[in-house]
């Protein structure tokens, strides 16, 4: 278990104790230590008051209908004509008693005496400015600070990523995503200082001002989108996609300093050196705005074994042409592994090998089609160096004359479609001393045919390095005695196992979503199955715990 | 710096019934707002009740200065921080309260949290609720709608009253890690 975690435990708990009002002075000591000295643990304290403070206020504002709790777009328009009947009522009372103390106190005392406080700001303000909501596979720069979704911005605290992409929303409301490699920086809530790469600012109505300052301009909002591009040179690029922003050039002491110009929509600008300040007109191009961050599997949670570490798969949440979904496993579209040629298999940490238990009814490959547990899997598929082009050949028993294809085969239990972003979700066990990435495999459709392609992917979108990969629990290496794997669904189930051994070093679930459009699928197509061959690239293969097809996203609206 | 909308009018030379409508107007608009500025600053319901009364009617008596062009927010998170203070000189030792160093900490950080964001929370959670397991609702309606004691409902149930406390803090958890995951990803003004 991570010390963060151990940490998040015992903040909510004394959370919980606070709103249980059962929380001891011991405690209420403790929750004021970490919260002297913790700004995340006062972020959650916050929302986990909200929360509290929310489920009173349904218990005050929301009938008992209401309380059903029905999916959110009809509770969403039955809680409009709540907020016309009761609530109305309610509010009417609220705002009667308001208006009736209003009264009393004009009679009696008119509004004019001093203030007790100044229109000045109360307090000061404190070092965050924005919280990140959003990464997709970032890696920061050397000795620059680590940010994960929920981490605050910090004022005058330089941030540098080599890759991937990050999403702020600043206190005011302004949202800004950044691209790597990126430096950037913030004075205060209304700045950000851009030094090198990409940043596409979106600015709500009430932010307006918001500037994004680069090496030699400063680009000041005027409620709109715009992108800013600074090379390494602090060459700064200006596109403004919607509304109006003011690009004031700063002056570099070359030259008398230049006008600051207005950009409307489709105008774009751009401020280089060259013997002192030049600020040209360039061509408008909308494609340098990044409205969201890329469609991939965002995160998911599992259930905590005896170690406090990730056991069995709960739910998945995926962002599917820039929405995002949250799949429980029961929703999902199961598998049946129907070929395998490779070399291992992995159990829980009772190490009991399902191929020789003495039960008939239990198979080794149930390890992957039947368990949402990520200790299980048939790991270790064999490789190959070059995609398929043709059809692999999956007999149920190796026929010498023509050996089956390296690889593992899977069958969906209905058809997937194709629909927008990841279709298909795909988890690995990596060990973390392993490639930080995950280990690159071909995936190929079923059944395959001219039309179609096999794709590989390179790398999970929960990835060693993301702060939503989760530990693992103990599990069991099995290998099979015959040195060269087995070569077939047959074999898989037959074949001698070593008995297996606890894997000592640690693991972590990856993640990735498969697109049946890389793959050849027009949108709609379907899908029957998958054939899955790691890339012959190193010694390490892809080991695959859970795999499961994505509901249509018709009926996820629904 | 302004963390809500700007205003578009004046008070000054507004007639008594004008301020009184205006200050209506926006006092709606951010009263649990700063409801909940009050409670984070002091977490127990009584106090955070007594202490928004008396801010209430501290922001209109001063409401005739206040800038329209500030935050009107923010400027009320100036009198209710003061009267998170005085109420703590007189309730001293009657219930424990956070000391001064933390509810400046806490004072500085949630009056930049915006109102937007308050909202989104409350949608976020109406959806959150829906995916709780049947037998966590009905415990969540329990003691939020019906208000039923823990010690009630562990009699009913014969289940142990510290279990009872450990589920609500289960869901609480839960419900507060999904509406993370909801806001966080939604994308929402892209």
């Amino acid at each position: 278990m991570s010390q963060s975690n151990q940490h998040d435990d015992i903040l909510y708990e004394l959370l919980g104790a606070l709103c249980n009002e059962t929380i001891t002075e011991g405690q209420h000591q403790q929750l004021e230590q970490i919260l002297s000295t913790d700004m995340d643990a006062r972020e959650k304290y916050f929302n986990y008051l909200d929360l509290h403070l929310n489920l009173k206020r349904m218990r005050d504002e929301i009938p008992e209908t209401e309380l059903e709790f029905l999916p959110v777009r009809r509770s969403m328009r039955a809680s409009q004509s709540v907020w016309k009947n009761s609530q109305m009522l309610l509010l009417m009372g609220t705002m009667v008693c308001i208006t009736l103390v209003i009264g009393l106190l004009m009679l009696t005392q008119p509004p004019s005496i001093p203030p007790q406080v100044s229109q000045s700001a109360p307090v000061d303000h404190q070092t965050a400015v924005a919280k990140v909501t959003q990464t997709a596979s970032v890696r920061f720069a050397e000795g620059a600070p680590f940010l994960k979704v929920g981490s605050p911005v910090k004022i005058f605290q330089e941030y540098a990523l080599s890759e991937g992409q990050i999403q702020l929303v600043f206190a005011n409301g302004a949202e800004v995503i950044l691209g790597a490699p990126v430096v950037f920086e913030s004075e205060h809530a209304m700045h950000l200082s851009v030094r090198y790469g990409s940043c596409s600012v979106f600015v709500p109505e009430g932010a307006e001002g918001f500037t994004v300052e680069t090496p030699l301009s400063n680009v000041v909002d005027f409620g709109t989108r715009f992108s800013v591009n600074v090379s390494e040179t602090g060459s700064t690029d200006v596109q403004v996609i919607e509304g109006e922003a003011d690009v004031r050039p700063l002056n570099s002491g070359h030259q008398s300093q230049l006008e600051s110009k207005r950009l409307t929509k489709g105008m774009a600008q751009r401020l280089l050196t060259n013997n002192g300040l030049i600020v040209e007109d360039i061509p408008f191009d909308d494609a340098r705005y990044i409205a969201q961050l890329p469609d991939r599997v965002v995160s998911y949670t599992t259930t905590l074994g005896p170690e406090q570490r990730a056991e069995d798969l709960v739910d998945v949440t995926v962002q599917r042409g820039g929405k995002i979904y949250e799949y429980a496993v029961e929703d999902m579209i199961g598998i049946d592994l129907i070929h395998y040629k490779g070399g291992s298999f992995i159990t829980r940490n009772d190490g009991i090998d399902p191929g020789a238990d003495g039960d008939p009814e239990t198979l080794r490959r149930h390890l992957i089609d039947r368990d949402r547990s990520l200790l299980t899997g048939i790991i270790n598929p064999a490789a190959s160096k070059t995609p398929l082009t043709v059809s692999p050949v999956m007999n149920e028993i190796e026929d010498p004359q023509n050996p089956n294809t390296p690889g593992m085969a899977i069958r969906f239990r209905e058809p997937v479609v194709n629909d927008a972003g990841p279709d298909i979700v795909l988890f690995d066990l990596q060990v973390i001393v392993h490639n930080t990435a995950g280990d690159p495999f071909f995936v190929t459709p079923l059944p395959f045919t001219s039309n179609r392609k096999t794709h590989k992917i390179g790398r999970f979108d929960i990835d060693l390095a993301s702060s939503e990969a989760k530990l693992l629990e103990k599990f069991w290496l099995h290998i099979f005695t015959q040195k060269s794997g087995v070569s077939s669904l047959s074999e898989l189930e037959s074949a001698p196992g070593n008995g297996g051994k606890w894997h000592v070093v640690g693991a972590k679930a990856l993640a990735v979503g498969i697109d049946l459009s890389d793959l050849g699928f027009a949108e709609g197509e379907l899908v029957e199955g998958l054939f899955i061959q790691d890339v012959q690239d190193d010694k390490d293969y892809v080991d695959p715990i859970f795999i499961a097809g994505l509901p249509a996203l018709k009926n996820a609206d629904n | 710096m302004n963390y809500d909308h700007k205003n578009s009018f004046s008070v000054e030379g507004l007639s008594g019934e004008d301020l009184q409508e205006k200050f209506l107007t926006i006092f709606t608009k951010h009263r649990k707002q700063i409801y909940s500025y009050i409670y984070s600053l002091l977490p127990n319901c009584d106090d955070a009740e007594d202490v928004f009364q008396r801010t209430s009617l501290i922001i209109w008596k001063k409401f005739p200065e206040y800038d329209p062009s500030g935050s009107f927010f923010y400027w009320s998170c100036g009198v209710a921080f003061y009267e998170v203070k005085n109420f703590m000189k007189v309730a001293q030792r009657k219930r424990l309260h956070f000391c001064e160093d933390v509810i400046e900490h806490l004072a500085d950080e949630r009056s930049m949290y915006p109102q937007h964001k308050l909202d989104q929370r409350t949608s976020a959670l109406q959806e959150c609720l829906h995916k709780l397991k049947e037998r966590d609702r009905e415990l969540v309606r329990q003691v939020y709608r019906d208000h039923a004691s823990i010690k009630d409902l562990a009699e009913t149930t014969g289940a142990a009253i510290q279990t009872l406390y450990n589920r609500l803090n289960h869901i609480r958890r839960q419900l507060t890690h999904c509406i993370e995951r909801t806001l966080s990803y939604t994308g929402e003004g892209k």
